[in-house]
């Protein structure tokens, strides 16, 4: 009878992604206690740097949106609190593109790592576009010479047609609500994938000679 | 306000390279970001010698059940 | 190797030497760190914040720039009244090639910069007899009349070097007194609400602000002052001495060179936007699927810099 009920088990859409998960990403990969040896160096503290980045993003711009567009002119809280928001944004895409660079110079793509790769590469695109209608509701002058300037170039490829950069509550709602969705669910995905794939191998571990093809070959011959 | 927000509310020079203009700031910014690039390249990470802890990365992967990290 | 092979090996679970990682407290140390340093720049460096240019400052510091712009409005010769799609069909619009994308999304967001900067917004400010008396005639008259006025004026106060007390006599309807009632208008704040309302309780679209203030000198020469413009690679920079958007130094990198910056009168430097949009979109694409891209995905092992990387484990592995 257990059997019977395991087979039918098998069948459910909710079985098939429980297995499919279980067998992709165990917790022993999300939360793991140790990590290949040859992860030490720096240059792996930037992703989890860009991570630490886009969290000060968020709380901040979460206290600015409580608090309305305007408010940071009028309070010397609130100027704190966008400075914050400022400088916390460069740090991020600092630290993002300084991340793009290790990951480049290590062909981290390598190892059926592409969509790893390429949901790093449509963050970043995502970074920008989310940045850039950040600078539109600034209600600063800042922000009307950008918008002033940007709706040439998405006027002249047609986009300007429904994606309008001087309709402040447009660009507003879609710089809190609709584009940090987004690009969370992009580094969420970006993130479960490192997870999932594990950090890629140094480039000639398996290729380089007969004697090291593999790594635990030589430690357990 | 911040501490010096004076200072950085007024004009700024600019870097002239050819047809390339960059304002300090920004160029600050980037050779910030070449010499962290170079930095985190370069300087020593904490790791663990083989030759100390081979019985220890035995033990640990045991342990993950050779789950990839 | 075959590169299924090697595939293969990369994406297999690690077995070789592993060393205690600590990933949660990886993740708390660096929050802590990244907050440190954001509220020490904050605290230091303070974020820019140049004040808005509201229409009350533009009358009251350029007087003879927003009269004439007004003027230009009312002949339809400012820019936004000859931009095309999507505020209006007065012109084609920028293209690339045959493709006059622009136009063909449509006119979704109409404007009329007569009646939308200039008409409507006086009619709320007629309580001078002058100006009352303005529209009335303004409003009494056809759209060609109304074109000649403005055109002729436009005309004569160009050849005035833009000085009204100069202009000779002429026919030009009441376009003076228009035109001065509505510097009045902008002098008082009034027009600032009016132009934004557009006579609605809610609203929170700026079009027709952004696109009137763009008309002028003033505008532009703020933004020229503070190196915003996109010739001077204004797209990376910000107001005052603060970092800019150093992330767009690509996009802003075309506009600085041939043939983007051959001018209007040639076919690419006039539609360099569109060119530029394509460009970046391409670019991103490529970024997205740079390890599909021969010659560029075997760069890392034509330049070694993972050698540094990971030179621990080349060192232990003999490699």
């Amino acid at each position: 009878m257990s059997n019977d009920l395991h087979d039918k088990n098998r069948e459910l859409w909710t079985a098939r992604l429980r297995k499919s998960w279980q067998k992709n990403l165990p917790i022993e990969k999300l939360l793991p206690d140790v990590q290949p040896a040859y992860v030490a160096s720096w240059i792996y503290t930037f992703g989890v740097a860009t991570l630490a980045s886009l969290g000060v993003i968020i709380f901040s711009g979460l206290i600015l949106a409580f608090e309305g567009p305007s408010w940071y002119h009028l309070s010397r809280a609130g100027h704190f609190v966008n400075s914050l928001h400022f400088w916390s944004v460069q740090l991020f895409f600092i630290f993002m593109v300084i991340h793009l660079w290790g990951k480049f110079w290590m062909a981290a793509w390598r190892g059926k790592r592409l969509m790893t790769w390429m949901t790093g590469g449509v963050a970043f695109v995502a970074s920008v576009a989310t940045a850039f209608t950040g600078y539109l509701v600034q209600t600063n002058f800042d922000s009307q010479w950008i918008s002033f300037e940007a709706k040439d170039g998405f006027n002249s490829v047609g986009i300007g047609a429904w994606f309008t950069v001087t309709n402040l509550g447009q660009q507003l709602l879609l710089h809190v609500a609709f584009l940090p969705m987004i690009l969370g669910l992009i580094t969420v995905i970006h993130v479960l994938l490192v997870r999932a794939k594990g950090v890629v191998p140094p480039i000639d571990a398996f290729d380089r000679g007969s004697a090291t093809t593999n790594n635990s070959e030589r430690r357990n011959p | 306000m911040g501490l010096i927000s004076h200072f950085m509310n007024h004009k700024t020079l600019y870097v002239h390279w050819g047809f390339i203009q960059m304002s300090i700031s920004n160029a600050i910014i980037i050779v910030l970001m070449f010499g962290l690039f170079l930095a985190a390249l370069l300087l020593p990470f904490p790791h663990e010698a083989k030759r100390d802890s081979g019985e220890l990365d035995q033990q640990s992967a045991q342990e993950a059940g050779g789950a990839q990290t | 190797m075959r590169r299924q092979e090697l595939a293969e090996l990369e994406s297999a679970p690690w077995t070789g030497r592993t060393r205690r990682y600590d990933l949660v407290k990886e993740g708390v140390v660096a929050c802590l760190v990244i907050t440190v340093a954001v509220v020490a720049l904050a605290t230091f460096f303070g974020s820019p914040d140049d004040a808005q240019i509201t229409f009350k400052k533009w009358a009251i510091s350029a007087p003879s720039d927003f009269y004439t712009t007004t003027v230009h409005e009312l002949a339809g010769t400012s820019e936004s009244a000859g931009y095309g799609a999507p505020y209006n069909t007065a012109s084609v619009g920028v293209n690339l090639g045959p493709l006059y994308l622009a136009r063909l999304a449509g006119v979704t967001h109409p404007v009329d910069t007569v009646n939308d900067f200039v008409i409507r917004p006086l009619s709320a400010f007629n309580d001078t007899p002058k100006i009352a008396a303005g529209l009335a005639l303004w409003r009494s008259a056809d759209s060609k009349t109304q074109i000649d006025w403005a055109s002729n004026y436009e005309t004569a106060l160009a050849k005035a070097d833009q000085d009204p007390t100069k202009v000779s006599t002429g026919s030009y309807g009441p376009v003076p007194e228009l035109a001065s009632g509505l510097v009045a208008m902008a002098k008082s704040g009034l027009l600032d609400g009016v132009l934004l309302s557009q006579g609605n309780y809610f609203q929170n679209d700026n079009t027709k602000q952004t696109l009137f203030l763009g008309d002028g000198k003033y505008f532009n020469d703020q933004s020229t002052a503070a190196h915003l413009q996109g010739d001077t690679w204004g797209m990376m920079n910000e107001t005052g001495r603060y970092p800019g958007q150093a992330w767009l130094w690509l996009y802003s990198f075309w506009y600085q060179i041939s043939p983007f910056n051959n001018g209007d009168n040639h076919p690419i430097g006039a539609n360099a936007d569109a060119y530029i949009m394509v460009i970046m979109g391409l670019l991103s694409l490529g970024l997205v699927l740079m390890p599909l891209i021969p010659g560029v995905r075997s760069l890392p092992r034509k330049i070694p810099i993972h050698r540094l990387i990971w030179r621990h484990y080349y060192q232990e592995e003999n490699l």
